[in-house]
């Protein structure tokens, strides 16, 4: 794809998602939000094996555990079409399953925020510029709903499993 | 073609009449030769059915391995091998490696080709990254990539002859189907359905690859190849892939892909070949007819434009495609002769339509079925079951057949010693929720929550000897899970398949009585072949290695208790991975050496 017809996907994605969601973008939840720094995102560790051990806490979700955080965060998984391919609840199709352990790319809710924000190789697209950070932390929030959550920051809307999987896509 | 029962040794006399057909007689050639498979369904009929007989019914118990080969991919293996002289040629689903396997030397690699293509297509698949399969001719090796290229490779060298691009994988297109060549041309359409993508048929010259002609599914006369030839045999009008439909802006994004099976009669000089589900799934949103989705189209291969075309499913509720495999026989029915082309849709019936009109001549269930109360013989239009109409917001429970359909991809094969259809398919029903959905390029366009689940029985698939004349049941085969799997015929009156619980199973064509079974590595969806070895023996071939839309929660590592899970398929598959896991094998089979 070339850069000038990504642009113009994106912006036509972005036109999309306020057309259909035309309040995305707004804050409904209760806390202050945090837009994370460019220079804070770059050491988030998608490998889950930094060299240099780190002293500052990981980025936090500044929804996390925020129940309108988690209703926005699913109307905008269902109407940007994340549950095309992760499925409804998250059990994956097109794209790997967010119900279970194993998270390809990290499942800490600063990786998630990445890969989302970022897009992934194997088809994940990219939504920074298509979606506002509150946006993306309130899909981040809800996702971490799911049940891959390592450990729970947010009320289960299914019950935590304990299923990993063996090999990654 | 392949003739009816009493007439079948007769056709390779008619051969003489194909020679009319221009650069096409070289390929009915081809595949009349037993000793080789050029084409994923075997011939221009679709039949999958070899003439060799070596391996009957006597002898079928002692077929045993005579060598196998990894592909080194995890994902489903749908590919049919295919046998040109002494070689095997096999594609794998993405990264879509082609190997060129020795058959002097039992499989020793001669060369390998990697296209390299994308990795983001993978995620714009809709049902695994599968490939169903490449043609041969004129030396040459044509086969698709998932991310939207047609590519020949020369069958000798390895060596890349051309590469074209067809599609964009940011629209959410992809390529899986298996071409056929027909008239020096190589005929290729699109798959993505699910992802709001425009089908389309498109034509490149065998020699270069530069695009001839293509034919979209959806949208004005122009566009869909439609000219004064034009004779649909049940409907008129002009423009109507855009009449029948809301907008200009749904029939863009309005489905009808082509990424399934093409057959083509030499005599009539026309391709036929089906066109997927109305995108999205969410029916309410594109109100009309929305032609010309889930249909047939019979085409001039020289120059794409449409003879006639003939809807299964008018505005599509149940993503019921009309892509399956039209097997093309020459049949008597009631007395007469008929040039018929035979067809098992996704909606649960078995159609015998007149291949130069497209009449329907009849069309019976051939599973159960609560969808389509029967097929109006004269408007040609089925008769829907109102009561099990999806609904906004709320779940419509036991729908019949689910979206795979009775029967999905999975080609059947046709004997002419019996004159029974093969029909390897589904026993699926479902629960939908439909929900408006908004198009995001590049993303799912479907807007339904579906779980699936057994049909009645409990079984979740069966594989059926079908009798086209009679159009009734001869016999079946309860699987546990659905019939993924290609089915071949031989005239040594054995039929081949295999399951997904990992048995490649050979029946009796005339009873259905197992004659021999072998334990694969993963479960089999491929396309079993035959051919005759440069040893002189027969032999059969499957690739295994489970996956597609079927085993999508093995392939994709799916988390088996979410039944949403790949469009609704891992409700009724949860217990897949603890029957097989994914990995692809070539198996080759034959008769021990003091026999026959």
């Amino acid at each position: 794809m070339g850069s000038l017809e990504r642009l113009a996907w994106l912006s036509s994605a972005a036109a999309v998602a306020s057309a259909i969601f035309p309040a995305f973008g707004q804050e409904w939840g209760t806390r202050p939000l945090h837009r994370p720094g460019a220079v804070q995102l770059l050491e988030v560790p998608v490998s889950g094996n930094p060299i240099v051990p780190r002293r500052e806490p990981a980025i936090q979700n500044p929804y996390a555990n925020d129940a309108g955080a988690i209703v926005q965060g699913r109307k905008l998984f269902e109407s940007l079409n994340c549950s095309g391919c992760h499925a409804p609840f998250g059990g994956g199709g097109m794209g790997p399953p967010l119900s279970d352990r194993d998270w390809t790319y990290g499942g800490e809710p600063a990786a998630i925020y990445l890969s989302i924000a970022q897009g992934r190789p194997n088809g994940m697209p990219a939504w920074s510029r298509a979606l506002p950070p509150q946006s993306i932390w309130q899909l981040v929030t809800y996702i971490r709903t799911l049940g891959g959550a390592p450990a729970p920051d947010a009320v289960p809307a299914q019950p935590a499993p304990n299923r990993t999987r063996g090999s990654q896509r | 073609m392949i003739r009816s029962k009493t007439h079948w040794p007769v056709f390779v006399v008619y051969s003489g009449w194909l020679a009319n057909a221009l650069g096409s007689d070289e390929i009915v050639r081809l595949s009349q030769d037993d000793g080789q498979w050029v084409m994923a369904a075997k011939n221009y009929a679709n039949t999958r059915f070899s003439g060799l007989d070596q391996i009957n019914v006597d002898n079928v118990k002692q077929l045993r391995v005579a060598w196998t080969f990894s592909t080194g991919v995890l994902n489903g293996h749908e590919a049919a091998p295919l046998v040109v002289k002494d070689t095997m040629y096999l594609v794998t689903p993405w990264p879509n490696i082609l190997y060129a396997l020795d058959l002097n030397q039992a499989g020793a690699i001669k060369w390998v080709y990697r296209p390299n293509p994308s990795r983001a297509a993978q995620g714009v698949a809709c049902c695994d990254v599968v490939n169903r399969g490449a043609a041969y001719a004129e030396g040459k090796i044509f086969f698709n990539t998932l991310d939207n290229h047609t590519v020949a490779v020369d069958a000798a060298t390895g060596k890349e002859v051309w590469k074209t691009k067809l599609g964009a994988i940011a629209k959410g297109e992809t390529m899986t189907m298996a071409p056929i060549v027909v008239k020096n041309k190589v005929l290729v359409g699109n798959s993505g359905g699910e992802m709001g993508v425009r089908g389309w048929l498109t034509a490149l010259d065998t020699r270069t690859g530069r695009i001839l002609w293509r034919a979209y599914s959806t949208g004005p006369d122009k566009d869909v190849l439609i000219g004064p030839d034009f004779k649909p045999p049940y409907v008129s009008g002009q423009n109507l892939g855009a009449t029948t439909w809301p907008s200009e802006a749904a029939w863009q994004i309005g489905g009808g892909t082509v990424w399934s099976w093409i057959s083509y009669d030499p005599e009539a000089d026309l391709i036929y070949y089906g066109t997927s589900n109305a995108s999205p799934w969410n029916a309410v949103q594109r109100p009309g007819d929305n032609k010309w989705t889930s249909s047939v189209f019979a085409r001039d291969p020289d120059t794409g434009m449409a003879r006639w075309a003939y809807q299964w499913n008018p505005h599509d509720l149940y993503d019921y495609d009309g892509t399956n495999e039209n097997v093309l026989l020459d049949l008597t029915i009631a007395g007469q002769e008929r040039k018929v082309l035979v067809h098992a849709d996704r909606n649960g019936y078995m159609y015998v339509v007149d291949r130069l009109t497209g009449v329907i001549i009849s069309a019976e269930p051939f599973v159960f079925t609560n969808t389509v109360k029967r097929v109006d013989l004269k408007t040609g239009i089925p008769d829907l079951a109102t009561e099990k109409e999806p609904q906004l917001g709320k779940f419509v429970k036991d729908i019949c057949p689910a979206p795979p359909g009775g029967k999905d991809w999975q080609p059947m094969a046709y004997s002419p010693g019996t004159g029974f259809l093969y029909v390897p398919h589904n026993n699926l029903c479902f629960d939908m929720k439909t929900m408006e959905v908004g198009y995001i390029a590049g993303t799912p366009y479907v807007g339904a929550e579906v779980a699936m689940k057994a049909g009645p029985g409990g079984n979740r698939g069966f594989f059926t000897a079908w009798d086209p004349i009679r159009n009734r049941k001869v016999w079946d085969i309860k699987e546990d899970f659905p019939a993924w799997s290609g089915a071949l015929a031989t005239a040594g009156d054995v039929v081949f398949y295999g399951t997904m619980d990992r048995w490649f199973k050979a029946v009796d064509a005339k009873t259905g009585r197992e004659l021999w079974k072998f334990r694969t590595g993963s479960g089999v969806i491929g396309q079993p072949v035959t051919y005759r070895g440069p040893d002189g023996k027969q032999y059969v071939a499957v690739l295994a290695g489970v996956g597609g839309w079927a085993g999508a929660v093995v392939a994709g590592q799916l988390d088996p208790r979410v039944p949403y899970g790949a469009l609704g398929f891992v409700g009724a598959m949860k217990d897949l991975p603890e029957v097989t896991g994914g990995g692809g094998t070539l198996y080759v089979f034959a008769l021990p050496e003091e026999l026959p």
